[in-house]
């Protein structure tokens, strides 16, 4: 309540100015493509006043009558000045250059130089995607998800691991969306490769501090992805082959400078290389085979000044089949996501903008095995429908108010199984489906109090609702069932919501220099069970039932931030503290058999968690030399009462230590050379202590739950990136077109393709120096006790010794 | 039931390309617990063997666990309540304990104390309703033409909270075993096929440690035409279900880096273990 009246209070008392105010607005595009740009810097300089582009290019503010400069700029683009006079409301729309020397480059985008100072949010980073091309990259494959990895606060899951931790929250915590719409499972091949095809995508937006009000529904994290929009003003196509995949991407107009689309293929020959020559027709394991494949689309029509609308689609596949005919044994593993979303963008006036989105995303694994003639299946899925609508109002310079409501139907199985014998016939129980409603209203504020004090402020209220059908059968603790419970077709079978404040505020202590603070306050209404020590396509995703309330998450930060030498370093030091409550986790002693027999939510117990620790950040933005540095000091905790005998142990993904160096170099035009280099304590883990014997077998007593280090991690990869000179090429076809029309004046008469022919060549070196990592331990064991010559040896494995790669671009 | 997850297959790209080092563990050294492993039929005595934990890293014989690690001496009793028991110790070398009267019923429940090593422990159990087969029959493999599988019926009878079961067997021709064997995955419950008919299927089990021709050759896991074989087929309850649910996880997934911990959960207060009653229901099949 405190809260509240302070919002009241500032708001009430809030100074108005009287002088008449005209207001400015309009569209930032990219000069070659015609995609409007999010996130650009659009200020009067005599004013030092303006606005930051929305999501759409949309910006708009309100200056008083006079003649001034308008100011745009965005890193990686050239700055642009215009001469305004402002006499009465005005629309300017903007086109804006690629820098040819700082695209190149990989950048923390920022807002305005200074943006890290003067906004009030906070652990807010954006990376675009054409600004990683010269990272290292793993297998030649270019991957935005391991560049969020390298940031200060987000934590890998392991080696060459697109899951991520983000200040001690689990991979489930993390909301990752792209252009609006849930993504449930973003890993291929167990998490090596993300499912994002990184020529396909705009840019990407990370929020691990404090979620503004518009986002909700989980506890830890927002990664916000934006598609790749067609170019409006001629076609395009780019490609790379690489060692394990090829991608191929071409966009264009389909009514220029008004519709536009994006189609973007990826598919991996791993199962190529595993046929020939290492499984040969002949071999009992003819047939084992892998591979994944994803395509991204994209159309968007501007139909109106103040309406487009755009469609994005995205399907993926993982398909892993193993057969071994020696023992008759076959089986088939394919798992994928399949996304689509509407979006619709509606200008009502320079100060409303609506954005209305709807979504359909589903997450779906199967295993399907089969031995002596005895079949086996099990499936697995999340199938979401969403619908969201948000309003941007911004009635003065001082504040943007962003007010919505969304809403989903979340629809989970969490495992369905079906069997099968030849001569007989046998009927497997229904397949449970779980039902859920999520509804989200908000309203949030970005608010100029004034020069020195800028805050940002929201209410979140979210319901869930458990509904129908279902049934439940409650037991007793001999497991025999005391009651059943019938459940129609929506009925409410449970129901849990919430107020989720946040807040942030920013006070600015000198040109340079600010220090922020925030609070965010999330709940969490489904989860992620993972019953193996690895993130696994078999994980399952579960919502909260009538034995599982909400994961709720309280986080403070507070945060010091400096600039030097003009914005071309900037720094950082955020420290947090967040405690989590109802964090799920399976009971001892259950089993994937488990989730297959009993209710789902049966097998699982509630805990608490609390993550503090300190993230600094150091990173120069410009110039041929450029990179970042950061450290991060954290402790992860929890306690569950059925764990562990009740003590406090640390998080699998408690990481004492982390720091990552990113230094890039662009020798010349042709030449960028980039680095990469990362530390971090070792994962913890639970190792068994003692033996006893069972039915004349031996079996492992376990010691405290994660009580093990794993050794500590660190690994330099380097890269290099040589481009084609397109001048030179020019200058050759000119040469060899004279030498043909001797005397005549040169007319370049080359095809508009081949006029932006470029390529280029990458090459990576994965783990330099042959650092051998903790990928995993397990205990070899040899001999046999029965001969008295049992003996147990830990071994450590590590995935990737040193990987050299190279893979080859062209785009035109 | 053969469709467990198979999770090693799945990892068959990933352990391509791994490098693997020796390292040295420093876990601390666990608190010495008492192990019970004791159960009750109808119509038979209980049967217990008690021993101890032990460290889990470095060399381990058989020797030095009936050396060091069985339990001899220890003081235990069974009761269903109304009659108590004393066990006694039926090899002085092994760690076996055998009561002399009372003897299993179905549908009482019986209680375990142990007290040795200064612990003192205690476990309940209830001896369930036997469940009989349908029927059962011996069919060869494909391409194996003396050697399979037994198969089985079984109309699971509707109880409330489902019934859970395991399985052994013990032939007593053409080779006879010494004792009742169970498979691997020899328990399973009726979650998939409540109320129904169900057919299924099991190999033979081994002894742990046997160096028999037939457990170590192309002949291991199966029977054999003309083989004769008793199939013990038998409820337990939830807990007992559970605690070999676990213990088969953990039995299959020794070397599996991703499977997670499978701490057995025991019925037992005070040790380690399980003390499980068995509802068995005996039958002799002819492999032909």
């Amino acid at each position: 309540m405190r809260f509240l009246f302070l919002l009241t209070f500032l708001y009430t008392f809030s100074p108005a100015g009287f002088a008449q105010q005209f207001k400015v607005f309009g569209y930032v595009k990219d000069a070659g493509n015609g995609e409007t740009l999010p996130g650009v810097s659009v200020f009067v300089d005599e004013l030092k006043q303006g606005a930051a582009t929305d999501i759409n290019g949309y910006y708009s503010f309100t200056v008083p009558e006079g003649t001034y400069h308008l100011h745009v700029s965005l890193i990686s683009y050239k700055d642009t000045v215009i001469a305004i006079k402002i006499s009465k409301d005005i629309k300017i729309d903007v086109s804006i250059n690629s820098n040819a020397i700082n695209a190149k480059t990989v950048n923390v985008v920022g807002l305005k130089a200074n943006n890290n100072v003067e906004s009030a949010k906070m652990g807010t980073i954006t990376l675009e995607a054409k600004d990683l091309k010269t990272i290292p990259v793993f297998f030649g494959e270019q991957d935005i998800l391991k560049v969020i990895q390298l940031l200060p606060g987000v934590q890998s899951a392991g080696d060459a691991n697109t899951g991520f931790y983000v200040r001690g929250g689990g991979p489930d915590e993390n909301l990752v969306m792209i252009d609006g719409a849930t993504v449930y499972n973003a890993g291929h091949l167990l998490g090596f490769f993300s499912i994002f095809n990184s020529d396909a995508l705009s840019s990407v937006s990370l929020i691990k501090g404090d979620m503004p009000a518009n986002y909700g529904g989980r506890i830890s994290s927002v990664l916000d992805i934006s598609a790749k929009e067609g170019d409006l003003e001629q076609i395009h196509a780019s490609g790379g082959i690489g060692l394990i995949a090829s991608h191929v991407t071409i966009q264009g107009p389909i009514k220029k400078d008004t519709a536009g689309f994006i189609v973007s293929a990826r598919r991996t020959y791993v199962d190529l290389f595993m046929q020939k020559p290492f499984i040969p027709a002949s071999s009992a394991f003819s047939g084992t085979s892998y591979y994944f494949y994803d395509l991204n689309a994209k159309i968007h029509y501007r139909f109106s000044p103040h309406d487009q609308i755009s469609a994005t689609g995205y399907y993926g596949q993982d398909d892993f089949t193993f057969s071994d005919a020696e023992v008759g044994f076959s089986t088939k593993v394919p798992w994928g996501n399949a996304i689509g979303t509407i979006n619709w963008n509606h200008i009502f006036n320079d100060k409303l903008l609506s954005t209305m989105s709807a979504s359909y995303t589903s997450y779906t694994f199967q295993f399907s095995g089969a031995e002596s003639g005895f079949n086996f299946s099990l499936f697995s899925g999340i199938h979401d429908y969403h619908f969201k609508e948000n309003i941007d109002w911004i009635p003065s310079k001082k504040n943007h108010f962003k007010f919505g409501a969304e809403y989903t139907l979340h629809v989970f199985i969490p495992s369905a199984v079906s069997a099968q014998e030849p001569s007989v016939n046998f009927s497997t129980k229904d397949v449970v489906h779980l039902y859920g409603n999520e509804v989200g209203v908000y309203a949030t504020d970005e608010w100029n109090v004034s020069e020195l004090f800028k805050m940002e402020g929201g209410l979140r209220y979210s319901i869930f609702e458990q509904m129908g059908p279902f049934t439940r059968y409650n037991e007793n603790s001999a497991g025999q069932i005391t009651d059943t419970v019938t459940y129609k077709s929506l009925q409410p079978i449970v129901t849990y919501g919430g107020l989720e404040p946040r807040f942030s505020a920013r006070y600015t202590l000198d040109e340079n220099s600010s220090i922020k603070a925030g609070f965010s306050r999330n709940y969490q209404y489904i989860h992620l069970a993972s019953i193996s020590a690895i993130s696994l396509p078999t994980d399952i995703w579960v919502p909260c039932t009538s034995l599982i309330p909400p994961s709720l998450g309280d986080q403070y930060s507070v945060g010091y931030y400096r600039n030097f030498k003009e914005n071309i370093y900037e720094s950082s030091v955020e420290v947090y503290y967040k405690h989590m409550d109802n964090l799920l986790e399976y009971k001892d002693g259950v089993t994937p058999e488990s989730g297959i027999s009993a209710d789902p939510d049966e097998n699982f117990t509630l805990g608490t968690g609390q993550a503090y620790g300190a993230e600094f950040f150091l990173r120069k933005k410009v110039g041929k030399f450029n990179g970042w540095i950061g450290y991060t000091l954290s402790w992860t905790t929890e306690n569950f009462p059925d764990l562990n005998n009740g003590q406090t142990f640390y998080a699998k993904y408690d990481r004492r230590n982390d720091i990552s160096v990113v230094a890039n170099y662009k020798l010349s035009d042709r030449w960028t050379f980039s680095s990469v280099f990362v530390f971090a304590s070792g994962n913890a883990l639970t190792m068994p202590d003692a033996w006893f014997i069972q039915e004349g077998q031996l079996v492992e007593e376990y010691g405290a739950r994660n009580g093990y280090r794993l050794a500590p991690y660190d690994r330099l990869d380097i890269s290099a990136t040589y481009t084609t000179d397109a001048k030179k090429r020019a200058l050759r076809h000119q040469a060899k077109w004279e030498a043909a029309n001797p005397g005549a004046t040169y007319v370049e008469n080359r095809p508009t393709w081949e006029k932006n022919w470029h390529t280029s060549w990458s090459f990576s070196v994965y783990n330099v120096y042959d650092r051998y990592n903790p990928y995993f331990i397990y205990l070899a064991v040899t001999g046999n006790v029965y001969n008295n010559t049992l003996n147990i040896q830990a071994k450590q494995v590590s995935l990737f010794p040193v990987l050299p790669s190279v893979s080859w671009n062209f785009d035109f | 039931m053969k469709g467990t997850l198979k999770y090693g297959a799945l990892c068959f790209i990933l352990l391509a390309t791994a490098c693997t080092k020796n390292i040295t563990l420093n876990v601390p050294p666990a608190a010495n617990s008492l192990v019970v492993e004791g159960h009750i039929e109808p119509g038979s005595t209980a049967y217990l063997y008690l021993s101890h934990n032990f460290n889990f890293y470095g060399t381990v014989s058989i020797v030095s666990i009936i050396s060091n690690d069985v339990v001899h001496g220890a003081f235990a009793t069974v009761s269903d309540g109304t009659t108590t028991d004393t066990m006694y110790e039926t090899n002085p070398s092994l760690g076996f304990y055998q009561n002399k009267n009372l003897k299993g019923v179905p549908g009482k429940t019986y209680t375990l104390k142990v007290v040795a090593l200064g612990q003192t422990a205690t476990a309940t159990t209830t001896l369930l309703a036997p469940i009989k087969l349908d029927s059962l029959w011996f069919k060869p493999q494909q391409n194996l033409d003396s050697l399979g599988y037994i198969w089985a019926q079984l109309t699971d009878p509707l109880t409330p909270g489902g019934n859970n079961y395991r399985w052994f067997a013990k032939r007593i021709a053409t080779v006879a075993d010494t004792t009742f064997v169970p498979p691997d995955q020899s328990v399973f419950n009726d979650n998939t096929f409540r109320g129904q008919k169900f057919q299924f299927f099991y190999g033979r089990g081994a002894v742990p440690g046997s160096k028999a021709a037939d457990d170590t050759n192309s002949e291991a896991g199966y029977f054999k035409k003309n083989d004769i074989v008793i199939i013990k087929f038998c409820t337990l309850d939830i807990t007992a279900f559970n605690f070999y649910s676990s213990y088969y996880y953990q039995v299959d997934n020794s070397f599996n880096p991703f499977a997670s911990p499978a701490p057995l959960i025991g019925n037992v207060n005070g040790a380690l273990g399980i003390w499980c009653g068995y509802g068995s229901y005996l039958d002799t099949v002819v492999c032909k």
